[in-house]
């Protein structure tokens, strides 16, 4: 299992403990107050509520607070979370109050990524649910001296059908909490549920369009203080001296701390702190990794790629169909360094005393930050809180530490509330970047058209490689083969090679999608490649390759063929393929899985050239990702999965010279803007009761799908990321 | 010492002890504790920022404090109480559709995105497609919520059209940057 896998699963299922009695919560936060608000929330719950485990609790006047672990950053977990509980527990949802969980024990460890969430939680938060539910109605059997099975219950009451009596879950909470908890509770079926596959409303709507919802950037302490830091140019540069006497003559400025990598501007407020930063002078040792740029990193990959690499799979024999083949195609495909540029640049409150650090940290990785924050301040890491806030979206990047890392040393050297927070220019420029990939793809088509072996192989400098302990180049990496070991195609014979290269000059970290987007774009652009030179429709081909109903093993899990085509087909029909295209247009259409979110799907896009620029006009989406929680949060996730997959289409490229990544703020990391985002139909296929996650599946199909449609219009088969004015020129 | 200038925001006056030259939107933030205005590029480049200046939708991290007195400003914490009178818990009709719609995914631009569409709505309650694009060109939404921002703005067109809104809008053209 790869490092990102581990990484991402590590707050899901594992880390839920249920069937245990707890103490009134410490957290402070209540429905539509916010996590990591400052004040007391009105919503605190009464100390004599009853939690038959961590994620639940009754008060004795009907309230009911669920307790989210996963962290908020615009995918809807304090809604769609809570919702899953309350319908198991049939819970009045107009009486639930969401709470955000800290990083306590009885939460367990926690992280938000992989698109696991919902998956993860599904069935601890089914189970919690449905032993509150059993307590319950076991309270009231005894009142009423009735067998628990004569009992049902509807919107938080139980009910004795037969006698007509009723009670409320607030009067049965203090004798529920005497009743045994069932170890394994049954479950409802599909048929009974009430609030799952509802679109309710988010639980942050209103403080978000009233602008009172608290994000990290919002957190205001006692005496807080506010600090920017300028950080090393490049990864291990050596801090050799600094100034800071013109920093200081800056009103609100109050004082210099020096950090290892940084040197930090304590202000009054935050533009004092900013403009403290940019009159500090540091002189750095920039070290040996300062010799490189993008172009030698990109010559190190086209290297390896020309040759073997380690194998994370290998079936048939893959060299001697090809030899054999009657048709060889062959192609490399590259994509760059990214920045994740989340509309909240990054930022951490910290406050440090009595040998205790709290935060309050917008992030993905509460007990990440828990731990390294403690291994920096040498403390244990229950003297650490991490209490987490909204997010203005994390995408991968709030998955590090070194937000906390930091504002918990410069907390500590203060001995006063911080706040740290980050330019949009510090952001970008000390990003954990998405890693650049370069892919070899080759294959062999017989005289029938037939497919008969494929060969993928890809050169990625991983963050897994960061880990400088655990890792080792020769041995097989599996996050770099993420999407292209588990190729969803059934082919005779397949070989797939990895290798990777250490001690970059930036950081490299996980973005939105992880590298099924990079394996992704590579084999279903590719796949198109092998359909032309086929001479076969690209829809019409694809379907051939998904023939059959038996799952795929790729090895590390089994694929579902049959799943894949359904939605291909549905894409392409509700897409007109087959039709002609408005005029002056032309379609292209892919199909991914990400086969530890267990979703599929099939993306058609719809292209123009403009002036000789590329323009898409509308996108089909067609996704299955088993039960939809609530569908109107998911078709909003599947949205924004695909304008995220177009924004990585279309310029975004961050490039390295002389060790220092090139790009600044949006002017020269565009994202993509409302006048670009095409029409997006998205339809839900379930091909499962059990849901599959959504936050990333949709965004590696985009950018093969307009590549493929581009290549339709044009002729021109492009191999490279990001699409670029010049592409198009000439 | 940083001389004090008398801001008006919200319908009210405040005095903000800073240098001539600080960003509005510090101010708003740091001095007066409005944080619902959002800090996300400082550079004029994507409109979490956005506040009405007399009407006029602009980017608060590129206006400095020691230029805007007498001027009347108007963020997101006013914005319900239209030009400060009113009722400030019932929300602007923008807001409201906003809401109803499910606009928000983390929620952190949205609140630039409806000082932008307020100021846009007050001076061409009818807008295009193409209008809405190019005067929200302006307003970078990571989580991609552009489609469900359009129809936002369509829907209260309409509903403010559908009667008196029933708060005054502010003045002003939907000029951006
Ligand atoms: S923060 Fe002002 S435009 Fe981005
Ligand atoms: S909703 Fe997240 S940036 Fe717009």
């Amino acid at each position: 299992m790869s490092i990102a896998r581990r990484e991402f699963l590590a707050g899901g299922a594992a880390g839920l403990l249920v069937g245990v009695f707890f103490n009134a919560p410490l957290a402070r936060a209540a429905q539509l107050a916010v996590p990591g608000s400052a004040t007391p929330a009105a919503g605190d719950p009464p100390t004599q509520a009853w939690a038959p485990n961590a994620w639940v609790q009754v008060a004795p006047n009907g309230d009911i607070y669920i307790w989210v672990g996963k962290s908020e950053m615009g995918q809807g977990v304090r809604t769609a979370l809570p919702q899953i509980l309350a319908d198991e527990m049939d819970a009045d949802w107009s009486r639930v109050r969401v709470e955000q969980a800290p990083t306590l024990p009885k939460f367990g460890p926690m992280g938000t990524g992989g698109s696991t969430s919902v998956m993860g939680s599904w069935d601890p938060l089914r189970k919690a649910g449905a032993q509150a539910r059993l307590a319950l109605i076991g309270a009231a059997a005894q009142r009423w001296r009735v067998k628990p099975g004569e009992c049902s219950t509807f919107n938080s009451y139980v009910i004795h059908s037969a006698s007509g009596k009723r009670l409320s879950y607030g009067e049965l909470a203090e004798e529920a909490a005497r009743q045994p908890l069932e170890e394994s509770p049954a479950l409802k079926g599909a048929a009974q549920r009430t609030l799952v596959g509802k679109s309710l409303d988010r639980v942050d709507g209103p403080a978000i369009v009233a602008g009172k919802a608290q994000y990290g950037i919002d957190v205001r302490r006692p005496n807080m203080v506010f600090a920017a830091l300028e950080r090393w140019p490049v990864v291990e540069a050596e801090l050799l001296s600094y100034n800071d006497s013109a920093a200081r003559r800056i009103p609100g400025v109050l004082q210099t701390v020096k950090l290892p990598h940084a040197v930090a501007v304590i202000a009054t407020n935050t533009w004092a702190a900013f403009e403290g930063q940019r009159a500090l002078k540091v002189r750095w040792n920039p070290g040996p990794r300062a010799l490189q740029s993008t172009g030698s990193i990109f010559a190190l990959m086209h290297q390896s790629v020309r040759q073997p690499g380690n194998v994370a799979r290998d079936e048939g024999n893959e060299e001697g169909a090809f030899q054999a083949a009657s048709k060889k195609v062959e192609a490399v495909y590259e994509t760059p360094f990214l920045a994740h540029v989340a509309m909240e640049p990054m930022n951490c409150t910290a406050e440090v005393s009595n040998g205790h650090c709290t935060l309050w940290a917008p992030t993905q990785n509460p007990t990440r930050v828990q731990m390294d924050v403690a291994k920096a301040l040498d403390i244990s890491p229950d003297k650490v809180l991490v209490n987490v806030t909204l997010m203005g979206g994390g995408f991968g990047r709030r998955l590090e530490s070194d937000y906390g890392v930091e504002a918990a040393l410069v907390a500590r050297a203060l001995g006063r509330p911080v706040q740290v927070i980050w330019t949009r220019e510090d952001d970008v420029r000390h990003d954990a970047f998405r890693p650049p990939t370069v892919h070899a793809l080759r294959a062999g088509i017989d005289g029938s058209g037939q497919v008969v072996s494929w060969r993928h192989r890809v050169s990625s400098p991983t963050p897994a490689a960061q880990d400088k302990k655990h890792f080792d180049a020769r041995k097989l990496e599996g996050s770099v083969v993420d999407g292209a070991s588990d190729v969803h195609y059934r082919i005779p014979a397949i070989r797939i090679e990895q290798s990777t290269h250490e001690d970059l000059p930036v950081r490299v970290g996980w973005l939105r999608g992880v590298y099924p987007n990079q394996n992704g774009f590579a084999n279903e652009v590719f796949v198109d490649e092998l359909a032309a030179a086929a001479g076969q429709d690209p829809f019409e081909f694809r379907r051939g390759l998904l023939a059959g109903d038996e799952p795929i093993d790729t090895g590390h899990g089994k694929l579902y063929p049959a799943r894949l085509r359904r939605v291909l087909e549905l894409a392409a029909e509700r897409a007109g393929w087959g039709t002609p295209p408005p005029k002056g247009r032309a379609r292209g259409i892919s199909c991914t899985v990400l086969d530890w979110a267990h979703t599929y799907v099939s993306q058609v896009a719809e292209v123009s050239l403009e002036n000789q620029l590329p323009r898409v006009h509308r996108i089909v989406a067609v996704i299955d990702c088993g039960t939809v929680v609530n569908p109107e949060l998911a078709r909003m996730q599947a949205e924004s999965a695909i304008i995220f997959g177009l924004s990585m289409t279309f310029d975004q490229a961050v490039t390295i010279r002389n060790g220092e990544p090139q790009q600044h703020n949006f002017y020269d990391f565009p994202v993509l803007r409302m006048p670009q985002a095409p029409l997006i139909e998205i339809h839900f296929a379930p091909g499962s009761d059990r849901p599959g996650g959504l936050g990333e599946p949709p965004v590696a199909g985009v950018s093969p799908a307009v590549f493929n449609a581009l290549f339709a219009l044009t002729g021109k088969r492009l191999r490279r990321l990001p699409i670029t004015a010049e592409d198009f020129q000439g | 010492m940083p001389k004090a200038f008398a801001l008006l925001i919200n319908g009210r006056q405040f005095m903000v002890a800073a240098p001539a030259e600080q960003p509005l939107l510090w101010a708003l933030r740091d001095n007066l504790g409005l944080t619902g205005t959002k800090f996300g590029c400082g550079a004029g480049l994507c409109g979490a920022c956005t506040v009405h200046v007399d009407g006029v939708a602009m980017r608060s991290c590129q206006l400095q404090v020691g230029h805007l007195e007498g001027k009347h400003i108007t963020t997101i914490e006013g914005l319900a109480a239209g030009s400060g009178t009113g009722d400030s818990r019932t929300p602007h009709p923008v807001q409201q559709v906003w809401l109803e719609l499910g606009v928000a995914q983390c929620g952190y631009c949205q609140v630039g995105q409806i000082m932008s569409a307020t100021a846009l709505l007050a001076s061409n309650p009818h807008p295009s497609d193409e209008e809405i694009d190019s005067s929200m060109s302006g307003n970078i939404c990571r989580c991609g919520t552009y489609n469900t921002i359009r129809k936002a703005i369509h829907e209260s067109a309409r509903r403010m059209a559908e009667g008196k809104p029933r708060h005054a809008i502010p003045a002003g053209s939907g000029g951006q940057r």
